[in-house]
């Protein structure tokens, strides 16, 4: 045995170390998981979101702006600024359409509202938000990209309430004639029941 | 020597990668269940989204619309010597080229480019012979073909959108009221015309078609001039009498009296588990009106089973309560009259025990009273299940239905719920064992 080691030493050396440095990794592994465990039994709630947070888990709501924008078709892209002034300023008159009409049932899309081309079912929903659920959009938050289509543009839009998630709309928007497609809505707790 | 290369080097060779692999393996086995465990450890977010699928810019793209149905528009010009650009500008006032609003417009079941009603098949011979006898239909019962307005009549549905072009034009060139519409080239004029002529009852009418021809129309003057110059100036000829504005031919046309019933067309009849969840069905929930075409064939309509939209025929309770749906309804499906005792949350157990001798139960079918938990308090009907457990449900008191947000008692509305708010919600269900619902 002793005469095949040292007849055969280069190989036995790289397997002992191959072995120490396996060990290493597997100690170094358990004792860290070992570690955290023992402070999350030991903190109270909030920071155990804390220490997801230092791992650089998702939240919730980085998930649904990364599902929302990745709707979009050039998600990481930037258009142009006076685009982003012509949605900015479409959504400021649509959203003081909407508050203007008080009312669910007096809300529909129109030219002059900029939501003629948005789904009426859309138009509830974000009306829904804004009325009902009483969510803040957040002018300053807009995010316009470029499309597949030279006419359009598409948006993300965040709507804030306190105590509640983030709600993300995406959708397209026309430059030619200055309207609002609302196609999509993530995350926020929007719409109701009420017994 | 064979044997001694044998043993120094091949066979140290092979057991060196053959430890090596073991301890690899061992390795990431371990690193494996470490990072396994941590992944159970990861909070699971529960993301509500309206719809998985991702939004098209061609759904929005009035350009790529111009561009795609070309030979049409420039074929409209010979058919009917209506002017593409005012064809288009009048189009995006009439229905905003609303790609994706599936709501009844005529524009997107009825390839209506706007407010062309039902008149006389002798008004599109250029349409019949260019896109087939089926191109166009005056019964006013297709898709889309109902006019909301309350100015009566039926809209005529046409096959396709290039079918809508032509045919948009040639019932323009037939109506004497419009006149000075046709054979002309200057935009504004023919928009003016149109307004003049009496085509909207709207006071502001002419200037939004001008304002929009300024924004819109100007961009596809390049249309206009290659319809001139492939048909001349002057390309629609009058040829026998005009049959007249709008005169319905009683062989071709039924008019539609019931234009505006809120009914949704009728009950579907897909059966539990199966279909998925339409892409456009994106909204929180919908007014019967908004129901996307889509969605319908997977409804109960209460207008076909025995309740009106708001009121007051078939209601039990006139509450505008969930509760008042779900007894109205119940009983119409299931038999049995008045109400049923307890809130929302209790519906279901009330029904099982009271109206099915049964128990509730965890899975959802057609027609079954579904509950929420007492948190949530809330009831209504199942219409249908889909392939990924998702249910379609019609409701009551919502902020599209009902009394306390959305004022109006003996009225209704339908929303998707998915599983994952099934669950959060505590949805249970109540329906008789070995008896299908009575669906009308």
């Amino acid at each position: 045995m002793f005469k095949w080691i040292k007849e055969n030493i280069i190989m036995v050396l790289v397997v002992v170390l191959l072995l120490v440095f396996a060990g290493f990794g597997i100690f170094s592994k358990y004792k860290e998981s070992t570690h955290k465990s023992s402070r999350t039994e030991q903190v109270p709630e909030k920071t155990k979101n804390k220490d997801s947070a230092s791992a650089k888990e998702e939240t919730a709501d980085e998930k649904n702006y990364r599902t929302a924008k990745l709707k979009l078709e050039h998600p990481y892209t930037e258009s142009g600024e006076e685009q982003k002034q012509q949605v900015l300023k479409a959504f400021d008159e649509a959203i003081n359409d909407i508050k203007k009409a008080g009312h669910l049932s007096k809300v529909k899309g129109t030219v002059e509202n900029h939501l003629s081309m948005s789904q009426a079912g859309m138009v509830s929903t974000f009306a829904m938000a804004l009325l009902v659920n009483e969510y803040d959009y957040q002018s300053s938050k807009l995010e316009v990209m470029p499309s597949e289509n030279e006419d359009v543009v598409q948006f993300l839009i965040v709507l804030t309430k306190p105590g509640e998630d983030n709600c993300y709309f995406v959708g397209n928007f026309n430059t030619t004639v200055n309207q609002i497609q609302l196609k999509a809505y993530v995350g926020g707790n929007i719409g109701g029941t009420f017994g | 020597m064979k044997k001694a290369v044998y043993l120094k080097i091949l066979l140290p060779l092979v057991s060196l990668v053959f430890i090596i692999s073991i301890g690899v393996s061992i390795l990431a086995g371990v690193l494996g269940a470490v990072s396994g465990s941590q992944s159970n450890c990861t909070t699971e977010v529960a993301t509500s989204t309206s719809t998985d699928s991702s939004v098209s810019s061609g759904d929005g793209s009035i350009d790529s619309f111009v561009k795609e149905h070309k030979e049409a528009y420039i074929l409209s010009w010979k058919a009917g010597g209506f002017l593409p650009s005012a064809s288009i500008t009048q189009t995006m006032i009439e229905n905003g080229f609303n790609f994706s609003n599936p709501n009844g417009t005529s524009f997107w079941q009825a390839h209506n480019m706007g407010g062309v009603k039902t008149s006389n098949k002798s008004n599109f011979p250029v349409t019949l012979a260019t896109y087939g006898d089926d191109s166009v239909d005056l019964s006013g019962s297709k898709p889309g073909a109902s006019v909301g307005d309350g100015t009566g009549g039926a809209y005529t549905w046409f096959k396709s959108y290039d079918a809508g072009i032509v045919g948009k034009a040639e019932f323009m060139a037939h109506q004497t009221l419009y006149a000075k519409a046709i054979n002309n080239t200057d935009g504004k004029s023919v928009l003016e015309a149109i307004a003049d002529g009496g085509w909207a009852t709207d006071g502001t009418y002419k200037t939004k078609l001008i304002n929009m021809y300024n924004t819109l129309g100007k961009k596809y003057e390049w249309l206009d001039k290659e319809a001139i110059s492939a048909h001349g100036e002057k390309p629609y000829k009058e040829t026998a009498a005009s049959p007249g504005d709008s005169d319905s031919d009683s062989s071709d046309t039924s008019t539609n009296s019931k234009n505006k019933d809120c009914s949704d067309s009728s009950s579907g009849s897909a059966t539990d588990g199966t279909g998925t969840v339409p892409a456009d069905a994106s909204a929180w929930g919908y007014k019967p009106d908004d129901l996307p075409d889509s969605l319908k064939q997977y409804i109960i309509d209460p207008s076909k089973n025995g309740l009106t939209y708001k009121g007051p025929a078939g209601w039990v309770e006139h509450s505008g309560q969930c509760v008042d749906l779900t007894v109205s309804l119940g009983n119409q499906l299931w038999g049995g009259s008045g109400t049923v005792y307890g809130n929302g949350d209790r519906q279901a157990s009330s029904w099982a025990s009271t109206r099915f001798g049964n128990s509730t139960k965890t899975n959802p079918k057609r027609g079954a009273i579904f509950s929420t938990n007492a948190a949530a308090n809330h009831t209504g009907i199942v219409c249908h299940v889909f392939e990924d457990g998702s249910i379609l449900i019609v409701e009551q008191n919502t902020p599209l239905s009902g009394i306390n947000k959305y004022g109006v008692i003996d009225t209704w509305n339908y929303r998707v719920v998915r599983p994952a708010t099934q669950k959060s919600d505590g949805f249970h269900y109540a329906y008789p064992d070995g008896k299908e619902p009575n669906i009308k």
